[in-house]
C-alpha cells in the first residue's frame, strides 16, 4: 500500500481524533468526507506532519514517516481558503517551493499549462485575483515540488460555478496522470464526482469506509443519522 | 416698495444711533456700528423673503446674544461690529456659521487662548462634518466627538507652549554645544536600545505568539512590567544590579572595563529596560495577526521552520515589528526618570532639559524643550512615513 495509517489518535485543543486506520493504493482518488467539526482538517494536518500525532505509525511508500517533520515529506497541500503568501506576487507563490529542490521546468511547465494560468503569472498582486485563480496558483503551487501526494481540503468550496466546473476538471485530469489524492469534502456530490474509496468521518473517528457505492448503498446508522440527515431518506 | 421699506429702515437705525448711542461711543465707532446694524437689517428682509419668520427670529436671537455678550458683557463695540457684519454674511450657510459662532466663543470665553482654541475646535467641528459628510452616522460622530476631547488634552498644551517661544531664543538655544551633544547622546543611545531590543525582542515575541506553554500568561504580564514600575524605581534597580559597588557592576568593570553607572551602557540598559514592552508588544500582536495556515503551507512545500520565519512571518509582520521600533525608539527617547537615578551624566537631551529647569527656570528651559520636541517630532514623523510606504509597497 502506497499511504499506510495505523491506529492514529491525536488530541488538539479538546478535539480528539481516534484510532483512524485506512490504506490509499498509488494513484487513488480518496475521499475523506465528514460533516463540519468531524476532524477532517486536523486529519489532513497530520497526515503532512504539521501536527506530531499522539499515537499510531503513518508510512508513505513503504517508509515510515510518522516523526518525519513536514518539509521533509514531499506532500503536496491545498489549503481551505487557498492559504496564497499575500506579500509575494503570483510568480513567487508558485517558485516558493522550488528554492528546496532542483527545479523541473518542464514538470512546471506541464502544471501551468493543463491549469492554464501561464497569463497570470506576470501579476504582482494576489489579493485582486478571483477564487477560481486563486485555488488554481495555490493548486500549481502545491504541484510544482512534484508531491508524491496531493492533499486537498475542500478544494471546491467557495467557489463560483464556472470555476468549479474548471477545478473539478484540473482534478479529474491530475488524477488520470496518476498523482495520488486524498480530497477533504462535506459534500456528497463531490465524492460521486471523482472518488474510488472513500472514509466517512464522524466526530474524530471513522464511522465508515469503503468504495463509493457501497458508502451510498449501504450507509451505517450513524452515518444516515449525523450526516444526511433526512434528506437522504 | 421694497427699496423705500429699505431706506426707512436705514434712517431709522441713523436716528436712533444718533440720538442714543452718542453719549457712550465715539462718533467713529458709532459709525462702524451703525453700517454694520444697516448691513443686519437689510439682510434681516433678505432673511425674512427666504428663510421665513422662524428662521428670521433665529436671526434676531442671535444678534441678541452677540449684543449681550460682546457689546454688554466684553464691552468691545468694534468686535461687535465685526461679528454682526459676519453674523449677517454667514447666516444662511450653517456650515461657515458654525466657524464663527467657535470664533466669537472662543474670543469672548477664553480671550487668553482664543487663537489655540479657535483652531483646536475649528479642526474639531471640521472632522465631524467631514466624517457625518462620509458615513451618514451620528453615532459615529458621537463617538468621534468624545474621542476628539482626548487629542485637545493632548495637543492643546504643546501647542501653546510652542506658540510662546520666539524665533531668536529658538536660534540661540540651537547654538547651545551642550544641548547639541545631549541631543545627539539621546538619539544614538536611543537608536542602540532600540536595536538591542529587536534583537531580543522578536524571537520571545514570536514564541509568545505561536506557542502555549505553562506559565505563559505570567510571562505575558512581566512583558508589561516596565510600564507599570515607576522610572525612578527602575533606575534605582538597574544602579543596585549594576553599579560600581554590585557584585556585578564590579566584575564587570574588572573584566571587560565596562562601567554601567554615569556611561553609556548604563543609559542604554536603562532604556532598554522602559521601552521593551512597547516593541515586543506590537511584535506579538503583529505576529498573532499573521494566519498560521501561511507558515504551515511554507513548511508543506520545503521549507523549514526557520526558512518559513525568515520567508514569511517576519515579512507579514514586518510592518507592525517598524511600527514597535517606533515606538519603543520614541520611548527611549522620552526617558528620564531612571536615567536621571543611573545615569545623569554624559547627559541625554531629557536630562539636559531637567537640569536647565532646575539651574535657570522656566523661561530658559522653554526654547531647549520646543527643540527636542521639534527635532523628535520630525524623526518620527519622517519614520511613519516610511512606515506608510512600505505598507503601500
Amino acid at each position: 500500500m502506497f499511504l499506510k495509517i495505523s491506529q492514529l489518535d491525536k488530541s488538539w485543543k479538546g478535539f480528539s481524533l481516534r484510532d483512524i486506520s485506512f490504506e490509499i493504493k498509488e494513484g487513488g482518488y480518496f475521499t475523506i468526507l465528514g460533516p463540519c467539526g468531524a476532524g477532517k482538517t486536523l486529519l489532513l494536518n497530520a497526515i503532512a506532519g504539521l501536527y506530531r500525532v499522539d499515537r499510531g505509525n503513518i508510512f508513505l511508500g513503504g517508509r515510515d514517516i510518522t516523526f518525519l517533520p513536514a518539509e521533509k515529506r514531499n506532500i503536496g497541500y491545498l489549503f481551505q481558503r487557498d492559504a496564497l503568501f499575500p506579500h509575494l506576487s503570483v510568480k513567487e507563490n508558485i517558485y516558493y517551493g522550488l528554492r528546496y529542490r532542483r527545479p523541473d521546468m518542464r514538470h512546471l511547465d506541464a502544471i501551468l499549462e493543463l491549469l492554464d494560468i501561464k497569463d497570470l503569472l506576470s501579476r504582482r498582486d494576489i489579493v485582486n485575483l478571483s477564487g477560481g485563480q486563486m485555488r488554481k496558483i495555490a493548486l500549481a503551487r502545491s504541484l510544482a515540488i512534484k508531491p508524491r501526494l496531493l492533499l486537498l481540503d475542500e478544494p471546491l468550496s467557495f467557489l463560483d460555478p464556472i470555476s468549479r466546473k474548471n477545478v473539478t476538471d484540473n482534478l479529474k485530469s491530475l488524477h488520470q496522470d496518476g498523482m495520488t489524492i486524498i480530497h477533504v469534502s462535506h459534500d456528497i456530490q463531490e465524492m460521486k464526482t471523482f472518488s474510488d474509496k472513500v472514509v466517512v468521518l464522524v466526530d474524530g473517528a471513522i464511522a465508515q469506509q469503503g468504495t463509493v457505492n457501497e458508502i451510498l448503498n449501504h450507509p451505517t446508522q450513524i452515518l444516515t443519522e449525523r450526516f444526511w440527515g433526512n434528506s437522504h431518506a | 416698495m421694497n427699496s423705500l421699506v429699505s431706506i426707512f429702515l436705514i434712517i431709522l437705525l441713523a436716528v436712533f444711533h444718533l440720538f442714543f448711542f452718542r453719549s457712550f461711543l465715539d462718533l467713529g465707532t458709532n459709525s462702524v456700528v451703525l453700517c454694520a446694524n444697516a448691513l443686519f437689517a437689510l439682510n434681516g428682509i433678505a432673511v425674512y423673503r427666504k428663510a421665513g419668520f422662524h428662521k428670521f427670529m433665529h436671526y434676531l436671537f442671535g444678534y441678541l446674544l452677540l449684543f449681550i455678550f460682546v457689546f454688554l458683557l466684553h464691552k468691545s463695540p468694534l468686535i461687535f461690529a465685526l461679528f454682526v457684519i459676519l453674523f449677517s454674511a454667514f447666516f444662511l450657510n450653517t456650515y461657515l456659521l458654525v466657524y464663527l459662532i467657535i470664533l466669537i466663543l472662543a474670543i469672548v470665553f477664553l480671550t487668553p487662548y482664543w487663537l489655540q482654541i479657535f483652531l483646536l475646535l475649528g479642526l474639531y467641528y471640521f472632522l465631524c462634518h467631514r466624517i457625518y459628510k462620509n458615513t451618514f452616522s451620528r453615532f459615529l460622530v458621537t463617538m468621534f466627538a468624545i474621542g476628539f476631547i482626548f487629542v485637545i488634552l493632548i495637543t492643546f498644551p504643546i501647542l501653546y507652549f510652542a506658540s510662546q517661544v520666539t524665533f531668536q531664543s529658538l536660534l540661540s538655544a540651537a547654538k547651545n554645544t551642550d544641548f547639541q551633544g545631549a541631543l545627539l547622546n539621546s538619539f544614538f543611545t536611543s537608536v542602540i536600545s532600540t536595536f538591542v531590543i529587536l534583537v531580543l525582542g522578536v524571537p520571545f515575541a514570536y514564541v509568545m505568539a505561536r506557542c502555549d506553554f505553562s506559565g505563559k500568561k505570567i510571562l505575558d504580564n512581566l512583558i508589561d512590567l516596565p510600564i507599570l514600575i515607576p522610572q525612578t524605581v527602575a533606575g534605582i534597580a538597574l544602579l543596585i544590579l549594576l553599579g560600581p559597588k554590585s557584585p556585578l557592576g564590579e566584575f564587570m568593570y574588572k573584566n571587560c572595563h565596562l562601567a554601567f553607572a554615569n556611561g553609556y551602557l548604563g543609559i542604554i540598559a536603562a532604556q532598554v529596560f522602559v521601552s521593551s514592552p512597547f516593541l515586543i508588544r506590537s511584535a506579538i500582536n503583529a505576529f498573532e495577526g499573521i494566519d498560521q495556515k501561511l507558515e504551515d503551507a511554507s513548511r508543506c512545500l520545503g521549507s523549514g521552520p526557520f526558512n518559513t520565519f525568515l520567508r514569511i512571518s517576519l515579512p507579514l509582520a514586518g510592518s507592525g515589528i517598524f511600527n514597535g521600533c517606533i515606538l519603543s525608539w520614541a520611548r527611549a527617547l522620552s526617558e528620564v526618570g531612571s536615567l536621571m537615578v543611573i545615569a545623569y551624566y554624559p547627559m541625554t537631551a531629557s536630562v539636559f532639559i531637567y537640569d536647565e529647569f532646575i539651574k535657570y527656570g522656566l523661561s530658559e528651559t522653554q526654547p531647549i524643550a520646543i527643540l527636542l520636541v521639534t527635532s523628535c517630532l520630525w524623526a518620527f514623523i519622517v519614520l511613519r512615513w516610511i512606515r506608510y510606504q512600505l505598507i503601500k509597497k
